[in-house]
C-alpha cells in the first residue's frame, strides 16, 4: 500500500498563547502523525502531549533562532489508537505567538517511520528557500517539509514536482507533503518561491514498511558456526 | 464573512458560549479572539479557551481545540507585528458545515469578550 495523506490537515496559531491544543482521530493504529510548532517567545524549548499516551520523538529536533525571534520544532508519533486524542504544544514560555501544524500518514512503517530528516540553518534568509537534500534511505517514502516565514510562499517543488499543502494555519507556517517513487539514496530537496526574507525550514522524510528488502544478501552467516 | 460577536465585552467570569455556526464550504480558517481592555497589560491575569464542535445540529459535542494564554504580553514584537496581548486563535477546518462554542476558563476575573470570524483563506 502506497503511503497517503489522511484526514484533514489541522492548523491552529494564536497571537499570545502559552499553550495550543487540538483534537485529533488516526483512521490507523500505526499512522504517523507529525507536528511542528513555531513559538515567538525563546526562553524554553515546546514541548508536546496528549491525553492517549502517544510517544513522541523529535522529527527536527528543537532550533533556536536568535535572528528570527522564533524557536522551532517538529515532533512524530505512531498513532497508539484510532479514538480521539487532544494534543498539547506548550510553549513553556510567557504568552506569545504560537502555532502548530498537524498532518496523518497512513501506510508508512508502523513502528519506525522516520527515515531521513534536516533543517535549514538558524537565520536563514533569501527568496527562494530551498531545504538542506536529505538522502533517502527507502523506497517510496513520503518527503514532508514545513516552511515558517512571514509570507505564505507558492506551493514546494519537492524533488523537484510541485508538492501538495498540507497543513497551513493561513498566515505564517504551512506543510507540504509529496508521497515519492522508489527513490532509495536519491539526494532531495524541497523548495520554496515567495518573497520572505527570513525563513525556518524543516524536511522529513518518513518510509513505507520494508515488505521486500532489496540488496545484498550476505555471503557467509557470521551468526551460524 | 464579518466578524461576530459572539460574547460582548462586558464579562468577567468562566462560562461557556453561545451556540456559534460555522458554515460549510471550501478549506476555510476560523478566528476567535478574545477582547479585553485590560488582559494585555496585567500579567497576573489568565484563561484557557476550549472550543467544541458538533457535527449533528448540537446532538454531540466534542473537543476541537484550544489556547491557554497568560496576560501581560501587549507590546511583543513579532515579525515586525506589535501584539495587544491577546489570544487571536485561528485554525484550520476541513470545510465541513459545524456548529461551536468556546468554553472559557479565567484564573482571576477580568472584563472579556470573544468574537468569531470565518475567514476566506
Amino acid at each position: 500500500m502506497a503511503i497517503t495523506k489522511v484526514g484533514a490537515s489541522d492548523a491552529t496559531n494564536s497571537g499570545a498563547a502559552t499553550s495550543l491544543n487540538r483534537s485529533r482521530t488516526a483512521t490507523v493504529i500505526g499512522n504517523v502523525i507529525v507536528i511542528a510548532s513555531t513559538c515567538g517567545v525563546r526562553t524554553n524549548a515546546a514541548t508536546i502531549s496528549d491525553t492517549q499516551g502517544n510517544v513522541w520523538a523529535d522529527c527536527n529536533p528543537d532550533q533556536d533562532d536568535a535572528t528570527l525571534g522564533v524557536r522551532v520544532h517538529s515532533w512524530y508519533c505512531h498513532a497508539k489508537n484510532t479514538t480521539a486524542t487532544t494534543i498539547t504544544v506548550a510553549s513553556n514560555n510567557s504568552s506569545g505567538f504560537m502555532s502548530m501544524v498537524l498532518d496523518e500518514f497512513t501506510g508508512t512503517h508502523l513502528t519506525a517511520a522516520l527515515d531521513q530528516h534536516a533543517e535549514a540553518p538558524v537565520g536563514s534568509t533569501g527568496a527562494d528557500p530551498v531545504s538542506p537534500a536529505i538522502t533517502l534511505g527507502a523506497d517510496n517514502c513520503v518527503v514532508w517539509c514545513r516552511i515558517g516565514a512571514n509570507a505564505n510562499p507558492a506551493p514546494a517543488l519537492i524533488d523537484g514536482t510541485t508538492g501538495t499543502q498540507g497543513a497551513d494555519t493561513g498566515s505564517n507556517d504551512e506543510t507540504e507533503y509529496r508521497v515519492l517513487t522508489g527513490r532509495r539514496g536519491a539526494s532531495v530537496t524541497a523548495a520554496w518561491t515567495m518573497l520572505s526574507a527570513g525563513y525556518t525550514l524543516f524536511v522529513a522524510s518518513f518510509k513505507p514498511p520494508l515488505l521486500n528488502p532489496t540488496g545484498p544478501f550476505p555471503t557467509s552467516r557470521p551468526d551460524l558456526p | 464573512m464579518a466578524v461576530v460577536t459572539i460574547l460582548t465585552n462586558a464579562l468577567r467570569d468562566s462560562l461557556t458560549s453561545p451556540v456559534f455556526a460555522v458554515p460549510g464550504g471550501g478549506p476555510r480558517h476560523i478566528q476567535l479572539r478574545m477582547t479585553s481592555p485590560t488582559y494585555g497589560a496585567d500579567p497576573a491575569l489568565s484563561f484557557a479557551l476550549q472550543v467544541d464542535q458538533s457535527l449533528d445540529g448540537g446532538a454531540h459535542w466534542e473537543h476541537w481545540f484550544g489556547v491557554t494564554s497568560q496576560g501581560g504580553s501587549a507590546g511583543q514584537v513579532f515579525r515586525g507585528v506589535v501584539s495587544d496581548g491577546l489570544a487571536d486563535v485561528t485554525a484550520s477546518f476541513d470545510g465541513a458545515a459545524r456548529q461551536i462554542r468556546a468554553v472559557i476558563t479565567v484564573n482571576t476575573p477580568f472584563v472579556w469578550g470573544l468574537t468569531g470570524e470565518v475567514l476566506a483563506t
